[in-house]
């Protein structure tokens, strides 16, 4: 089944870099999923992937690590990786409403927005805010504002609006503190605006969250840290870091993947610092 | 019997042609992309374990589709079936045509059943400028259309 909106309103800039309106293309800032080709060179490059058993992991394995890699980070990112369609109702607060109807879409970032409207509970769509006076400045960390001071100087309508009536609603609202499940916005989100492209950092991410997970695996059937052979009065020792080898990736791994994400979340989302002064 | 399709890279013909990991192609390059398809129900009967291939009766279409969460993205198109090997088929791409990266879609109508099954990261397609994702148009409209089985 279809389903049909009559407006679309992006920001008009790329998701990464953040803002960005042209780029030169001298440098490579998206790139497609990572392969399995790409997870092997990229982050397991030198390292024995063989099982004490014989077992090893083929290329289907590590697609098949890549996909839960990449569920697995937008679990921990909590952003969408694909530009996906989303429906939500946000409550309704007098403050965020006297701050330009501040509203902070449970996903971010929003690529695109179409739909803003008071929809009672029964479904019925009470009020549409138009589309002109919808703000998209902070879409890339979900929050979405409704400025309209564009009809108030000198636009006399706006079109698009449905049920111009429910207009009252907005100033009936003043004397509430808060409404739960009051404004349903339909939106896209996903940290890229070209479908099957992502950004590198993000690519990166998810790269260590597999490479972690294949080493996990194998480290743990690792059971050998040193081997000696006798017969016959010779005989012949060796020793090695046992699964050791693989505990030092996965460590300098871990580390990398947590600055990462930190970084990755100041991009897509807000951070919040609470102090007294 | 669930079907499934494995992508075929450097296909010189039915006795020359290896399987891969997925497509890779390049944004806005004509293409023509050859897979096989195979029945992970079935094995081989060697020691491999590997699934065996699906030859599916004469006259039976199969459509290939890149899904997009956009419609007017979302492109579909019919693919051909080897003339000397059932189970190999080929579908062209145009240079006009951009499809995603990602899973892909199949749809087999072998009279009167309907196959439906998805290939999970089988396209990559390499952008032709990787500075940024680009802009999306605005003010258009937008015609969310899922494909089957998203529904």
């Amino acid at each position: 089944m279809s389903q049909y909106f009559k407006y679309t309103k992006s920001y008009g800039t790329a998701m990464y870099p953040v803002h960005a309106e042209r780029t030169s293309g001298l440098v490579q800032r998206v790139e497609p999923f990572l392969t399995p080709e790409q997870l092997k060179s990229r982050f397991l490059k030198g390292i024995p992937l063989r099982f004490y058993n014989g077992d090893v992991f083929t290329d289907a394995d590590f697609k098949d690590r890549i996909y839960l890699a990449q569920n697995e980070a937008e679990l921990r990112l909590k952003i969408t990786i694909t530009r996906e369609l989303r429906k939500e109702k946000l409550a309704f607060k007098q403050e965020d409403y006297k701050a330009y109807i501040h509203l902070n879409a449970e996903q971010a970032p929003l690529c695109t927005i179409h739909q803003l409207a008071i929809v009672s509970a029964d479904k019925n769509n009470i009020f549409e805010i138009p589309p002109e006076w919808i703000e998209t400045a902070n879409f890339s960390k979900g929050i979405i504002n409704v400025i309209p001071l564009l009809a108030a100087y000198g636009v006399n309508s706006v079109q698009g609006a449905v049920g111009n009536a429910g207009i009252a609603f907005l100033t009936v609202m003043d004397g509430l503190n808060w409404v739960p499940a009051y404004w349903q916005i339909q939106y896209t989100s996903g940290v890229s605006n070209a479908e099957g492209l992502v950004p590198t950092v993000v690519n990166e991410y998810i790269g260590c969250i597999a490479a972690i997970a294949i080493l996990s695996e194998i480290a743990a059937t690792f059971i050998y840290n040193s081997q000696s052979q006798t017969q016959d009065g010779i005989s012949q020792s060796s020793s090695g870091p046992g699964p050791r080898i693989y505990f030092l990736r996965i460590e300098e791994l871990n580390a990398k993947m947590e600055v990462l994400e930190k970084k990755i979340k100041a991009i897509f989302s807000q951070k919040f610092f609470v102090g007294n002064f | 019997m669930r079907l499934s399709a494995l992508p075929i890279i450097n296909y010189q013909g039915v006795n020359s042609f290896c399987t891969g990991n997925q497509w890779t192609i390049r944004s806005g390059d004509p293409n023509t992309l050859y897979f096989q398809l195979i029945d992970l129900d079935a094995s081989c009967g060697g020691n491999c374990g590997c699934p065996q291939r699906y030859i599916p009766a004469a006259g039976s279409i199969l459509v290939v589709t890149f899904p997009s969460i956009d419609c007017m993205s979302t492109i579909q198109i019919t693919a051909t079936q080897n003339a000397m090997d059932g189970s190999i088929w080929s579908i062209p791409i145009t240079a006009a045509q951009r499809p995603a990266g990602g899973a892909v879609k199949f749809s087999l109508t072998s009279a009167p059943n309907t196959w439906n099954f998805s290939v999970i990261n089988l396209l990559c397609v390499e952008p032709i400028n990787g500075g940024s994702d680009g802009a999306l148009a605005d003010y258009g409209t937008f015609d969310y259309n899922p494909s089957f089985g998203e529904d």
